[in-house]
């Protein structure tokens, strides 16, 4: 592989990259309701049964929790969903009813759910008892 | 490469670049979602990357089939039927290689690369590693150069097999006439490859020929209601190229170093993807072993069937 190769290579990356960029493909997914936020959660991991659904009011974010102690966070990742499976509860943080969740992982990040004061409150409530139980 | 034959990948990648454009332009009118930006430049940059990766130890790859190739058993030359059989055997290569590169965490972390994506278009193909050579990809070949294959034909039947693996990763397809499914890997095939679903975990591992799969009992069809979801069992949720290109052997490196005890350092090493010494985590087998436990292998899976077209705006 010469630089010229190289160069071209790299150009015609770019200029694919623009073209999905300017047509504007790939609109990141809103998790509708507590039923595609359980089905999500379900898909992304296997044998999981989910019980009850946050759902952050602008469908950006999910945390789902499910039998034996088993937790799913979702977020969209692109145009498609990402998960992480939880065994208990994972650190979370309330304020101005947004319900902050620690991934624990750098290149995932937190996944804040925008759900109002109580209920922000009571899923914080939820999973403080889950991390005592 | 050695002089006589072509890179057939060097010409083949101005038509990859079309058809990539062209893919792109279906999916924005039938399905927006097939292509995500983002995810494009990622795939696109790393296999940017796996060409300069390539260029950098092919040279080394080539020495050494070459020193091989003095020690060879047969001498076959460039008779007809070596053209044929070379691209049989180069074939079962590969499936032995990709079979052991998703059970086998060593090879599956240089590999992991072209399944992290969550999509599954022409520019996924191109989503390759950067670390193959670290990896020992290139040992699998090896055998047919001591069994006395000119290493020129080697690197032309491997090139083909490369070139042939590009069209089949698209969802613009969906079935290729009866015949052709039965004896050739195909876009319905390779999407179970890269779905996550546990029905389709570690299924349809062949690069051109599917009949190795049928053979070795590895073979999955496609089911119109168990739709592939694809990436991996732990989506990156980041589109950092680095981080794509090094999660695994990161994590593997982490593992290795924290856990007590040499027969846990092998298994971090040498067992399956999502080994763990104390089983907190998922391999493929316990995420099917939970399937079946729930009834999938018979219930319709939540999933559902594929998508209609959904008309551009």
């Amino acid at each position: 592989m010469d630089w010229l190769t190289l160069i071209g290579s790299l150009v015609a990356v770019f200029a694919l990259a623009g073209i999905a960029w300017w047509l504007g493909v790939g609109t990141p997914p809103a998790i509708g309701s507590e039923e595609a936020a359980r089905r999500h959660a379900a898909e992304a991991h296997s044998g999981f049964r989910p019980r009850e659904a946050a759902v952050d009011a602008d469908g950006r974010a999910a945390l789902v929790l499910g039998e034996d102690r088993e937790i799913v966070l979702l977020r969209p990742h692109g145009a498609r969903i990402a998960a992480r499976v939880f065994r208990g509860a994972p650190p979370c943080a309330v304020s101005d009813g947004e319900l902050k969740i620690a991934s624990g992982e750098r290149m995932f990040g937190d996944v804040t759910l925008r759900l109002g004061e109580a209920e922000a409150a009571r899923w914080a409530a939820r999973l403080g008892e889950l991390s005592d139980a | 490469m050695p002089e006589l034959l072509p890179d057939p990948v060097q010409y083949a990648v101005p038509a990859f670049v079309v058809l990539v454009l062209i893919e792109m332009l279906v999916a924005w009118r039938v399905d927006p979602t097939r292509y995500e930006p983002k995810d494009t430049l990622t795939s696109l940059l790393l296999g940017t990357g796996s060409t300069v990766a390539g260029a950098l130890t092919g040279s080394a790859v080539v020495a050494l089939s070459v020193w091989l190739y003095q020690f060879r058993l047969f001498d076959i030359g460039y008779v007809w039927w070596a053209w044929i059989l070379v691209f049989f055997l180069d074939d079962l290569a590969y499936y032995v290689f990709h079979r052991l590169a998703h059970r086998v965490r060593y090879f599956w972390a240089s590999h992991v690369i072209h399944h992290s994506s969550q999509h599954y278009n022409l520019s996924t193909a191109l989503r390759q590693t950067w670390t193959g050579f670290f990896s020992l990809s290139f040992a699998f070949t090896l055998p047919l150069a001591l069994l006395g294959f000119p290493v020129p034909m080697l690197l032309f039947a491997s090139g083909v097999n490369l070139i042939y693996q590009f069209w089949i990763h698209t969802e613009a397809i969906d079935r290729m006439p009866r015949w052709f499914e039965a004896f050739f890997n195909t876009p319905s095939h390779h999407r179970v490859h890269h779905a996550t679903n546990p029905r389709y975990l570690d299924k349809n591992y062949a690069g051109m020929l599917i009949i190795w799969d049928r053979m070795f009992g590895s073979f999955e069809a496609e089911r119109a209601d168990d739709r592939p979801r694809y990436g991996i069992i732990r989506n990156l949720g980041s589109f950092n190229l680095f981080w794509a290109a090094f999660h695994e052997w990161i994590g593997m490196a982490k593992d290795v170093a924290t856990v007590p005890g040499w027969k846990n350092k092998l298994g971090y090493i040498l067992a399956p993807p999502g080994w763990s010494h104390d089983g907190s985590r998922d391999t493929s087998d316990t995420i099917k072993e939970r399937w079946r436990e729930a009834g999938g292998e018979n219930s319709a899976p939540v999933g559902q069937e594929r998508p209609q077209a959904v008309p551009a705006e």
